[in-house]
């Protein structure tokens, strides 16, 4: 079931004023429920401008985006409503925490949503506890925490809203590798135990892989590539002329293909290598 | 410390100021280090290792706690030496958008040598060939907070280039940049080293980068847990773990392949090494 | 978008404006804003007129982006304008639309616009073809008798710098935050003032937190630097007084004799 649609999306910048710039042009996509979808892109493809549409940020120069088929700009109330149904988190999140206490930064979403206080307070428990912050972190201030401690709270901040669609944009920016694993892993876990779809936004194609369904690879303003994880990654010399890189893996791979070698190139981690060399060695008698 | 040392860590330790009456534990526990001319060194560790603490130490920005650190011999906790340390040793640091002074590319990257007190003139050719040394010649006229991260990362580069220094500590100049801006700083700083004779530290924890290295310090918890060529220390997946890291992908996928009987050499760290070897492997393997 | 102003803006060039050293350039147009003030009838106005555009051809710097910095300003020029039509009652009466104005109250108010006009135009191409740095360094040698009062002009001019270097950085940052917490449903639009305001919390502390952040951290960066606030600074741009500023000079004086002929030797309109 196709949860989020965009048809023939364009956004132009500066409309009427020389510095006119089309961001992205005549975009057509869609999310299916439930699905973890990727999308990349390298800086200024137009990723950015491209998911801001999604929870209403950004309003069309043409075309539409549909919420479950309905026209999320159709009015002011759903355009509203569409920010509390899409969850956006931005890159960097941690630089927009502001309250007073960890807790409180994240109840802000959903008080702004009118709920309750005790619904309140059942989702930040259960956004801090998907995020794996302790019971003794929320009263601390969020500006005495760790980095990686930040950037958790404010992911919980957008969780804590209980989106049906979670857009998470470079969510793993700047972490070291245990702090990327962790992210990615709390993405993941997040998305198996809600079931809610998740948009996963990155210039990081090693990341994604391992955690994506299907990607969408936008270059200057359109879909360049879109497909099963194995299908983009096929296209590889694509993917480098648009700036992006593909995993250390896959490059190994299609070299050796290249070479003469009859290995399945759709191979993204170490362990899918391992596990494909050593068929490949069996199979060939080469051993 | 012989005549070659540029950079000299004895016994370091430190702790930053604590908010509160605790007192923080050391982000640095004794280490030593030295650092030769000419060398290009990757310092690795996960965040809050210490790494980072060791870029304002070497340039006079933070004292030891104890221990000394020497800039060719100068004590950096000697206030009259301040100006020759940093114009020994100069420090890029990971926000490009917070590092920039000016409002044109070129007089920004003149801000350093006009600190110095350096004749007009030789400004100008001073800026002129930083800026080429790091491919934004063309750029001199831009404003720069429309330049892309990696621009902007190489015209904080050339600021510290035309400050003449003999060293540039990188402190992870590439968390912050996409794959394009990533590749254009490291091909920036292996020019710098290569052909300009340029000592570069640099603080990273990607682990791709550390392997262009000459030389790979590994910090865990404020410690040096490994030093040597990047052969060596990736040749200690064990420690790497531990340490919060990742081998580098090829170097991962060769040793859990020699796990299993696959007859591939050890030290195999580049995606070319293990191309190569395995094509070897494959048909040298027959042959005997 | 705020993001569209351009007044402020600098556009590099080589044209015989951008030449000019900009200790002069800022005497000139804090001469040249006197001189619009000092023209009482059309004549010298319109010489003045003539004379700002002639400069803005001099420095090849294109219309389009100089009529888009005074876009801000129309409504201040109409304005203007509709008052002096609506209130000054000299001159022959007309009579349009039922309404009664004035020949005298048409003429003030093209009078004014065409010295609003000038006064921006005049303004901004100071800005355009000066980049902040050389501006601020400008600025600092005219004040720096001041020194001798004891007034850090230095210290000041460098904070300026900064300030220009940072009010785009800022102006994104503030546009990311607000998108940010709109995201989580922060309500920026509606509401009384109380409400408005109240709003304004989640967007001003993490400005406020980021902004001591990237200043703590910049600190650091100059220091690196090795600024200290005391040194004795050299400057790549040494400033040359050269021919052009003394045909600038001439120029700019034999502009002042004609307004002041043409005043005297023609009635005034204001």
């Amino acid at each position: 079931m196709t949860v989020l649609e965009a048809k023939n999306l364009s956004y132009e910048y500066s409309v009427g004023t020389p510095f006119q710039v089309t961001a992205i042009k005549n975009i057509n996509l869609t999310v299916e429920k439930g699905e973890m979808l990727a999308i990349i892109g390298h800086t200024g493809s137009g990723k950015s401008t491209l998911i801001q549409h999604f929870n209403a940020l950004f309003q069309p120069t043409e075309g539409q985006i549909f919420l479950n088929g309905k026209d999320i700009n159709e009015s002011k109330e759903s355009a509203h409503a569409a920010r509390f149904k899409v969850g956006l988190c931005f890159q960097y999140p941690e630089y927009q925490l502001f309250e007073s206490t960890v807790y409180k930064d994240i109840a802000f979403g959903p008080s702004n949503m009118g709920l309750s206080d005790a619904e309140i307070d059942a989702r930040v428990r259960r956004a801090a506890a998907f995020t794996g912050i302790r019971d003794d972190m929320l009263e601390k201030s969020p500006f005495d925490l760790s980095g990686g401690e930040k950037r958790r709270v404010a992911i919980a901040g957008v969780m804590a809203m209980e989106p049906e669609v979670l857009i998470m944009d470079e969510p793993a920016a700047g972490l070291d590798p245990r702090g990327r694993k962790t992210i990615l892993e709390l993405i993941k876990n997040y998305r198996e135990t809600t079931g809610s779809t998740v948009i996963i936004v990155s210039h990081s194609m090693e990341d994604v892989a391992s955690v994506a369904d299907r990607i969408v690879v936008l270059n200057k303003g359109t879909v360049a590539l879109s497909g099963s994880v194995d299908e983009v990654f096929s296209h590889a010399d694509e993917l480098v002329e648009m700036g992006l890189n593909i995993p250390q893996i896959t490059k190994i791979f299609a070299e050796l293909k290249k070479s003469g070698y009859d290995l399945n190139t759709s191979v993204y981690t170490s362990e899918q290598a391992k596990n494909e060399i050593l068929r490949y060695l069996q199979k060939g008698g080469n051993a | 410390m012989n005549d070659n040392t540029l950079i000299s860590f004895r016994d370091v330790s430190y702790r930053y100021e604590s908010d509160t009456d605790t007192p923080l534990p050391l982000a640095l526990k004794n280490i030593n280090i030295d650092i030769k001319k000419g060398e290009f060194v990757a310092i690795l560790g996960h965040n809050g290792s210490g790494k980072s603490t060791i870029a304002k130490l070497s340039n006079a920005i933070i004292m030891p706690e104890s221990g000394k650190v020497y800039i060719k011999g100068m004590d950096t906790v000697d206030e009259k030496l301040e100006y020759d340390i940093r114009q020994t040793v100069g420090v890029v640091f990971q926000n490009p958008d917070n590092q920039i002074v000016a409002t044109i590319v070129e007089e920004d990257v003149a801000f350093g040598p006009e600190n110095l007190g350096i004749e007009p003139k030789e400004i100008r050719k001073r800026v002129d060939d930083a800026l080429k040394s790091v491919g934004m010649y063309d750029y001199r006229f831009h404003q720069p907070h429309k330049l892309s991260g990696g621009q902007k990362q190489r015209v904080a580069i050339a600021g510290i280039m035309a400050m003449q220094t003999e060293c540039i500590v990188l402190d992870e100049p590439t968390a912050m940049l996409d794959p394009k801006g990533r590749e254009e700083v490291m091909t920036a700083m292996q020019r710098l080293n290569k052909e300009l004779g340029i000592t570069v530290v640099l603080i990273t924890h990607y682990m791709d980068e550390a392997v262009k290295a000459d030389r790979v310090i590994v910090m865990d918890s404020g410690e040096v847990v490994l030093d040597g060529t990047p052969r060596e220390v990736f040749s200690q997946p064990d420690i790497i773990e531990h340490a919060g890291l990742e081998l580098p992908e090829s170097a991962k996928l060769a040793n859990e392949l020699r796990k299993n009987g696959v007859e591939l050499p050890e030290g195999i760290l580049t995606p070319e090494e293990f191309i190569e070897a395995f094509k070897f492997c494959v048909s040298g393997g027959n042959e005997k | 978008m705020i993001k569209d102003i351009t007044l402020g803006q600098y556009f590099p060039g080589d044209s015989f404006i951008h030449k000019l050293d900009p200790r002069f350039k800022l005497i000139f147009t804090v001469f040249v804003l006197v001189e619009i003030f000092l023209c009482k009838n059309f004549l010298s106005l319109g010489l003045i007129f003539l004379f700002s555009i002639a400069c803005g051809l001099i420095s090849k710097i294109s219309f389009k982006v100089i009529m888009k910095g005074l876009k801000m300003i129309y409504l201040l020029i109409f304005f203007t304008s509709a008052l002096q039509i609506f209130y000054n009652k000299t001159g022959t009466p007309i009579e349009i639309f039922g309404g009664k104005i004035t020949t005298g109250g048409i003429f003030t108010a093209i009078f004014m616009a065409v010295r609003i006009i000038s006064l921006i135009f005049v303004s901004s191409l100071l800005t355009y073809t000066t980049s902040p740095t050389a501006l601020t360094d400008g600025l600092e040698r005219l004040l720096s008798p001041l020194k001798k009062l004891h007034i850090p002009v230095d210290t000041l001019a460098m904070m300026m710098t900064i300030a220009l270097r940072f009010i785009p950085t800022l102006i994104e940052e503030i546009y990311k935050i607000m998108n940010a917490q709109k995201a989580r449903g922060a309500d920026l639009e509606n509401g009384n003032i109380i409400k408005r305001a109240k709003a304004l919390v989640p967007i001003f502390i993490p400005l406020f937190v980021n902004s001591f952040r990237r200043a703590y951290e910049l600190a650091f960066a100059m220091e690196c630097r090795c600024y200290n606030g005391s040194n004795r600074r050299t400057r790549m741009k040494k400033m040359h007084t050269g021919w052009r500023d003394i045909v600038a000079l001439c120029v700019v004086l034999l502009i002042l004799a004609a307004i002041i002929l043409l005043n005297h030797f023609f009635g005034a309109v204001i």
